[in-house]
């Protein structure tokens, strides 16, 4: 059951069109990811999902109903990490918390059991009467997604929810995003990591000047654009020509960016690769499994290439 | 355009009061120094000068419209920079539209709230007025904090207007200067209106402190200088238009246009 549907959605600022009449479909109960590099219109189109912004035309239905009737009943059950900090400065941590909890009408009871829990579960625990001055970037965004989960909601939009964080806090942001997962919430997750949308998300759309480029399962759309393995090679820079040219005669898919080839071999190809590699001055060798980065990078050299 | 609900407008006075907690005491300073600067300065000053102004002195002529005066001031000062800062520099709105929040509350919980912070400068200032003698109708406390009330309302919403369309804090001075500073001189709170121009005393009546005054002082002392029943109609109707404004302008700044 898909619990947001769009159909020849559009959005425009002016003259410009920000989201270019997309179509996509997100199942209950799934992690869907919104790649692209900045400017593509994620933002643009999850702020339309969660009732922000109107949409120019097309259709967008979430959870069942148009985001534009009755607006107040659906963002009830919709989650917002959104990629601007807007935590309230003027509250403390905890009440944050309480106050939003108010916004959805949750009883205060409630909300302070509910705060406890999610400040327990960011790991934000010692921190209930902190100024959100005093917090850490990382410490912001985990009371981001504590304060966007006060409601419970069916539905939780992550706007680039680690951009920005060091490593520590961004593994810890993941694995929060998996159990929500088991717990069964609808998650869309936006981002320009791709290692972050391979390992989270069950669906992925890459999106470039608002419209979707391709969309699927992270390994199938893998496995379709670049094949299963990837081989870096750094060639000097008198023989780099030579090379392309050899591996355009052996059929060998290629991207060359810098000093660096990016060879896509097919199943049987890589050893051969390997070998010629091996014939020219070369300063670097990486031979590995293909990822989402791949096809990032490919649809971005596509770009320089326009 | 949505109707505003009351109860998430609600929600929206009980985030800056809960705020307003924390810092009450500068608050509460304030309003209780400022009148007490202000009649203690002026009855020294100028009472010396003037004898009676309309058969009362001068602290009695000045004490209804000087509740107007802070009123007014304190409705803007919130609904300004306050209101700026939640909306601008804050995100505070944003944060709110992604809850069932719509726009409309949010301005609604606004105007509520710079209302309130009136009501409360009015309520010190008539405690005030009553502890030095110049205020003794007791009675007419309801009607004097309803007409607070809609002037509150009216000035916060006034200043909302202007928040939603300004891009920083120094834009705020051609609205003081412009407007406020030109109504508390102008508005029959110092001086009593009808020494001025007859042309620019009608002016005057197209903006509602004048009104607000003229119905303190009926209320104050019986004098109907000007018309209060007049007054308070133009008031009735003002509140809902510059309500409806702000809501129409914050709208138009949060939300960009397709
Ligand atoms: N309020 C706005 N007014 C004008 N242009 C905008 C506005 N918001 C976004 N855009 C433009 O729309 C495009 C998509 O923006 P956005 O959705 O934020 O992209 P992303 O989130 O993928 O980085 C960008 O080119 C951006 O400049
Ligand atoms: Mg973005």
């Amino acid at each position: 059951m898909s619990i947001v549907e769009a159909v020849r959605l559009k959005r425009s600022f002016g003259d410009f069109l920000a989201v270019a009449g997309i179509d996509f479909s997100i199942d209950s109960g799934s992690c869907y990811g919104l790649l692209g590099p900045n400017g593509a219109g994620k933002t643009t189109t999850v702020k339309m999902i969660q009732g922000f912004l109107p949409r120019s035309s097309g259709s967008l239905m979430v959870m069942g109903r148009d985001i534009e009737s009755k607006p107040a009943k659906t963002k009830s059950q919709i989650g917002v990490v959104p990629q601007e900090n807007n935590l309230d400065r003027d509250l403390t941590v905890l009440q944050n918390l309480l106050t939003y909890a108010r916004y959805f009408d949750i009883s205060p009871n409630e909300a302070v059991s509910r705060a406890e829990e999610l400040l327990r579960f960011l790991e934000l625990d010692g921190k209930w009467e902190a100024q959100i001055t005093a917090l850490s970037g990382g410490m912001q965004r985990r009371l981001a997604i504590a304060r966007s989960l006060i409601n419970r909601p069916r539905l939780l939009i992550l706007d680039e929810p680690t951009t920005g964080l060091d490593p520590e806090a961004r593994h810890l942001i993941w694995r929060r995003i998996q159990t929500l997962k088991q717990q069964g919430v609808t998650i869309i997750l936006t981002t320009h990591y791709m290692e972050e949308a391979e390992r989270l998300c069950d669906f992925v759309a890459m999106m470039n000047n608002g419209t979707i480029l391709m969309e699927g399962k992270p390994a199938d759309l893998i496995e379709k654009e670049v094949g299963k393995e990837v081989i870096e090679a750094t060639i000097s820079k008198t023989e780099i020509e030579k090379f392309s040219l050899e591996m355009e005669r052996m059929n060998i898919k290629q991207e060359q960016r810098g000093e660096t080839v990016y060879l896509y071999p097919n199943k049987t190809g890589s050893e051969n690769v390997l070998q010629k590699v091996m014939e020219y001055r070369h300063s670097s060798l990486i031979h590995r499994k293909a990822s989402l980065e791949d096809i990032f990078l490919k649809l971005a050299g596509r770009k320089l290439d326009e | 355009m949505n109707s505003p609900n009351l109860k998430r407008g609600l929600h929206v006075w009980r985030r800056n009061f809960d705020v307003f907690k924390s810092y009450y005491i500068p608050s509460l300073t304030r309003n209780i120094l400022e009148p007490l600067i202000l009649l203690f300065g002026l009855g020294l000053g100028i009472g010396t000068l003037v004898e009676t102004v309309n058969g009362l002195s001068y602290l009695e002529f000045i004490a209804p419209g000087m509740l107007v005066s802070f009123g007014m001031i304190t409705a803007t000062f919130e609904c300004t920079f306050g209101a700026y800062t939640r909306m601008a520099e804050q995100k505070v709105y944003n944060n709110m539209l992604a809850t069932p929040l719509a726009i409309e509350d949010i301005v609604l919980g606004e105007i509520l709230w710079g209302t309130t912070k009136t009501l409360f400068s009015a309520m010190v200032m008539l405690v005030i007025l009553m502890l030095i003698g110049l205020f003794k109708e007791f009675a007419m406390i309801p009607l004097i904090l309803l007409n607070m009330l809609a002037l509150g309302a009216t000035f916060s919403a006034l200043a909302i207007c202007v928040s939603a369309n300004v891009s920083n804090y120094e834009s705020f001075n051609f609205y003081f200067t412009i407007v406020i500073t030109p109504l508390m001189l102008f508005s029959g709170i110092y001086f009593p209106a009808d020494k001025m121009p007859e042309w620019f005393e009608n002016l005057m009546l197209a903006f509602p402190t004048p009104h607000a005054v003229n119905i303190n002082h009926y209320l104050f002392y019986g004098i109907n200088s000007g018309d209060a029943i007049t007054g308070a109609i133009y008031l009735l109707l003002f509140v809902p238009v510059a309500v409806m404004t702000a809501g129409y302008f914050v709208r138009k700044r949060l939300i960009p246009a397709g």
